[in-house]
């Protein structure tokens, strides 16, 4: 049975109280520039001290990006450390996460024959990693890549995947094989209450869920793909939803069919309820996930689950912070910018 | 020390009346607005307006202005500006956003400019040493020279690069960077500049005009940096004084747009009826008489009140009525949320048994005293929320205080007025009465408890709610199972045998049952038939571990209040040990250790006694017969200080 970790709880919940609030994301789209949004980040928020030494007047928008993700790492690693809970086998799903989302990058910059992939590493997690990242960055063939993780445990996910004859590598099968490994190895490693562990399975179900809908509505919508193509890169693991009930979804000849399906199953009508635009699937998913995280944070009194959601709450903001950068970066109406940021 | 009573209102004019009717709704002050949509009825036919604001766009454009010139805007009187048209203010508002555009762009290239050489100048500064021209240096026929500065992950990133035809050095690291320069052979230069520019290097660029060497081109840069703080000291300055020009009409400006913004949103509340406005909403029955009366010169528009809980769809909002005494603690009542239109008021609740916790817990006359004035003063000079609650709990406290005898931890000062007084039985000194005191606060904490079951039953037979009045583990037969506990403890320990038969059965096992069918005999008293979800198993199982679940709140919600005594002892004992500080320390130093140290455990004291006090009301009392699902009361109003989205 997990023990009480209190303190911990209690540090997320006062680190989740200097979190921005919506009239700080209005500031922040009402400015001109990346550096007028990196100077009010500096001077009126609590990114003040990841900022302290940047020279806001001439700061790269990608850097900026990538100091905002690594913030997100190194609070991570700040809870986890604070009442040495990291050494428990469920917090390293940070580091796994990492690896997963690595080794995708590097497959997707081997089918585009692209070296870029060093250029977002995040090095500052690599001393923790179970390979090492600007290695993986050196690669640029599949068998390369599978010879690379032989000794990882990522090795046997990935073995039975072959390239085609021109090296490329069906990229949506690995990942939905790591996905898998990934949520597989979640629900093995949780060791919670009776109580939390309801909440943490509801909300690993809500994302398992997600990627199947998102997948098969990219693939319905996109790629015009017929069903059994689609069943091919789903999720073999289901949430609230079962397969039936996701192969009678993703069966719809066409995305307006697809959304009047989905608008039937407990997810539709939940964000039908909460008013969210059922058309814009991805950003309506972000949103209801985003809502039940910040309900399970107010409630729950468990350190893994206070982890998970309150990294996942960290996450979202970083992810509206880098979206408002990047719609005045490429001069976006600031309606549609707002319409991207979660609150 | 009620809630205070509301009547529902319904307005309805001709549509060319609303605008007029939506001004005196601002005005008013005392009408909470609510969706009319939510009452009007499918069959007549009614459209729900669904107007853009047309103030929206203009009022961005003034936040904008205000985000960027850091000037706030204050409501004003407008009337200079009423006249303008909208296109009008629109052109004004551009030319303005247009100039502060020049001034920011000027001020940003100053500023750059001031960057770049100071960077130039740190750079330079940690070059000393070199003493060859930097001209010479960056003339270089093979090899290119860059200098600047790489952010610490991207140096991390270096080794990656271990084939590639450069070198970097660094000299020194500060904080998120590395401060070096780079070497590479002139072939490779496009190449090279090019990864670093991916590892979002930084290039310092050394002017051309600066030359000798380190020394001499570090005083060049100095003077460099001076100058351009100068300039950028003048654009500011520049800045500021055009503000300054128009900042008033700005505020006029705002202050129009603002209103008729918001005034305009109000349109989205209301409901159109064949050319009939109508809205909906509340205001108290000590304001309605008036209220009506506003429209008289209003001749289409008419105004119908009934009582608030007539209307059956949309709960009334709530505005607690409170006394003098009492109303600081609402600030308590609001955190946990308000009750709702029906219940109870708790505040004065809250306000007399915080304020007994508190006293009980600090107890110390002269400590008590000052806390008082403290509060008094905060609260008056400051405005500060918490001040009349800090100097109504210090009273308490000094009250207390006086009973145990203590005043700024001389627990012997009022022994010779008791003395005289002839009361044997005080002071209380609570050092020697340790386990009486925390038996005695136990004792408290189950009397506090039984007063908020009592409390529920009373709110819950007035709401009709008899699930939780009657059968409900803080109704009825929770309170007679824990009464029934209660009173066969005491009877066991005092020899009496009070656990017979028909006791037991009577008073525990079937109030215990009555728990457990709660549901079912809800359903039953309200003549309704009981629908079992999800089978008879699933029944017994969670109505089984909730009983279970609601015996062991009845233990340690009592056991909880042997917080009380154990922190009234534990401030004695904080005394104590001043005290006996003190006493060790010469006769200079005595006293400025009794007035730190009371200093001291006064603060401390004083914060964690309100937090525990605070819990103690929340989690132990409010959880027994408090819903706090209320909505607030808010009238309309233009709220000058809210920015828009």
């Amino acid at each position: 049975m997990q023990k009480n970790y209190n303190a911990t709880v209690a540090k997320i919940m006062a680190i989740y109280g200097k979190r921005l609030k919506p009239q700080d994301y209005t500031e922040m789209m009402n400015r001109h520039n990346v550096s007028e949004v990196a100077d009010y980040l500096k001077k009126n928020t609590y990114y003040s001290k990841l900022l302290a030494s940047i020279d806001t007047n001439t700061i790269h928008r990608g850097l900026l990006e990538n100091l905002l993700r690594r913030s997100v790492f190194e609070t991570y690693m700040r809870i986890t450390g604070f009442e040495h809970i990291s050494k428990q086998k469920f917090y390293n799903y940070k580091i796994i996460q990492t690896e997963i989302d690595e080794i995708l990058r590097c497959i997707r910059c081997i089918n585009a024959g692209s070296d870029k992939l060093i250029q977002d590493v995040p090095v500052y997690i690599n001393h923790l990693t179970s390979f090492d990242l600007l290695e993986l960055a050196r690669i640029n063939d599949f068998k390369g890549l599978l010879d690379f993780l032989k000794k990882t445990q990522y090795y046997s996910v990935l073995k039975e995947v072959s390239p085609d004859e021109n090296g490329k590598v069906d990229v949506t099968k690995c990942e939905t094989l790591l996905r898998t490994y990934f949520i597989n190895m979640l629900r093995s490693s949780a060791d919670f209450r009776i109580s939390d562990s309801k909440q943490f399975i509801s909300f690993l179900e809500t994302e398992i869920d997600f990627i199947n809908i998102i997948n098969s509505y990219r693939l319905t919508a996109y790629f015009g793909e017929s069903e059994e193509e689609i069943e091919k890169d789903m999720l073999t693991i289901y949430g609230r939803l079962t397969a039936e009930r996701h192969r009678e979804i993703y069966s719809a000849p066409n995305a307006e069919e697809f959304i009047r399906r989905f608008s039937k199953t407990y997810y539709g009508k939940q964000i039908i309820k909460n008013g969210y635009d059922i058309t814009d699937l991805e950003q309506s998913a972000r949103r209801l996930r985003y809502k039940h995280a910040r309900s399970i944070l107010r409630r729950s009194g468990s350190a893994p689950l206070s982890v998970y959601v309150f990294i996942f709450l960290l996450e979202t903001e970083v992810q509206n912070i880098i979206s408002i950068i990047e719609g005045i970066r490429y001069g976006v109406e600031s309606n549609k910018i707002a319409s991207l940021v979660i609150t | 020390m009620s809630i205070e009573k509301m009547e529902f209102v319904n307005i309805s004019g001709h549509t060319n009346d609303l605008n007029a009717v939506l001004v005196k709704l601002s005005d008013c002050g005392c009408f909470h607005i609510e969706s009319a949509s939510k009452v009007a009825n499918k069959k007549s036919g009614y459209t729900a307006i669904k107007e853009d604001n047309p103030y929206t766009p203009l009022l961005k454009k003034l936040y904008e202005i205000s985000a960027r010139s850091g000037i706030d805007f204050k409501s004003m009187d407008y009337s200079d500006v009423e006249k303008d048209s909208l296109p009008v203010l629109d052109k004004y508002l551009t030319d303005v956003s247009n100039t502060l555009d020049e001034y920011k762009a000027a001020e940003k290239k100053a500023r750059e400019q001031l960057s770049i050489h100071e960077q130039a100048m740190y750079q330079v500064d940690h070059l000393q040493g070199i003493t060859a021209d930097f001209q010479q240096i960056f003339h270089c026929e093979h090899i290119k020279i860059r200098m600047g500065r790489l952010p610490a992950d991207s140096f991390a990133k270096l080794p990656y690069y271990d084939d590639k035809p450069f070198f970097f050095f660094h000299f020194s690291q500060e904080q998120e960077y590395y401060w070096g320069m780079y070497l590479v052979p002139v072939a490779y230069l496009d190449e090279v500049e090019e990864i670093f520019d991916n590892l979002y290097f930084e290039r310092t660029h050394i002017p051309d005009f600066v030359h000798g060497d380190a020394e001499t081109a570090s005083s060049e840069l100095h003077r460099m940096v001076e100058e351009d703080k100068k300039s950028i000291e003048e654009s500011v300055k520049k800045l500021d004084e055009f503000m300054l020009l128009k900042t008033e009409k700005l505020c006029k400006i705002f202050s129009r747009l603002k209103t008729q913004h918001d005034n305009f949103d109000l349109r989205n509340k209301a409901v159109i009826v064949k050319n009939k406005f109508h809205i909906v909403g509340f205001v108290p029955r000590s304001d309605s008489a008036r209220f009506a009366g506003m429209f008289g010169n209003l001749d289409s528009v008419s105004v119908s009140l009934q009582h608030a809980d007539m209307n059956g769809k949309i709960p009334p909002p709530i505005k607690l009525k409170n006394n003098w005494f009492s109303r600081p603690f609402s600030m308590f009542v609001e955190m946990y949320g308000l009750p709702s239109y029906n219940s109870i008021n708790p505040t004065n609740f809250v306000a007399i048994t915080y304020m007994l916790l508190f006293g009980i817990m600090f107890g110390d006359f002269g400590q008590g005293l000052v806390l008082a004035i403290f509060g008094a003063l905060m609260g008056k000079l400051k405005k500060w929320q918490m001040g009349p609650i800090i100097s109504r709990v210090g009273i308490s406290g000094a009250i207390f205080g006086l009973l145990y005898g203590s005043v700024f931890g001389y627990e012997e000062l009022l022994d010779p007025v008791y003395e005289k007084l002839g009361i044997s039985f005080l002071p209380l000194k609570v050092m020697n009465n340790v386990a009486p005191i925390l038996v005695a606060t136990i004792a408290l904490g189950v009397f506090l408890i039984i007063i908020s079951i009592l409390i529920n039953i009373v709110s819950g037979i007035k709401n009709r709610d008899y699930e939780n009045a009657l059968f409900s583990n803080n109704g009825i037969a929770g309170l007679v199972f824990f009464g029934s506990i209660l009173g066969g403890l005491v009877g066991t320990l005092l020899g009496i045998k009070v656990f017979s038969v028909p006791y037991v059965l009577l008073l525990i096992v079937l109030p215990l049952i009555m728990m457990f069918m709660r549901e079912p005999l809800a359903c039953l008293v309200r003549g309704k038939k009981y629908r079992m979800e999800g089978g008879v198993g699933d029944f017994i199982a969670s109505n089984f571990f909730e009983v279970f679940e609601f015996l062991l709140s009845y233990v340690s919600n009592s056991l909880s209040f042997v917080r009380v005594g154990g922190f009234a002892i534990s401030h004695a004992s904080m005394m104590l040990v001043v005290m006996a500080l003190a006493n060790g320390m010469s006769a200079a130093a005595s006293p400025v250790m009794v007035v730190f140290g009371n200093i001291f455990v006064m603060g401390i004291e004083a914060l964690l006694v309100c937090i525990q006090a605070m819990r103690l009301e929340f989690y132990e009392l409010f959880s027994r017969f408090y819903s706090g699902d209320g909505v607030p009361f808010t009238p309309v109003k233009i709220n000058y200080d809210e920015t828009i989205e």
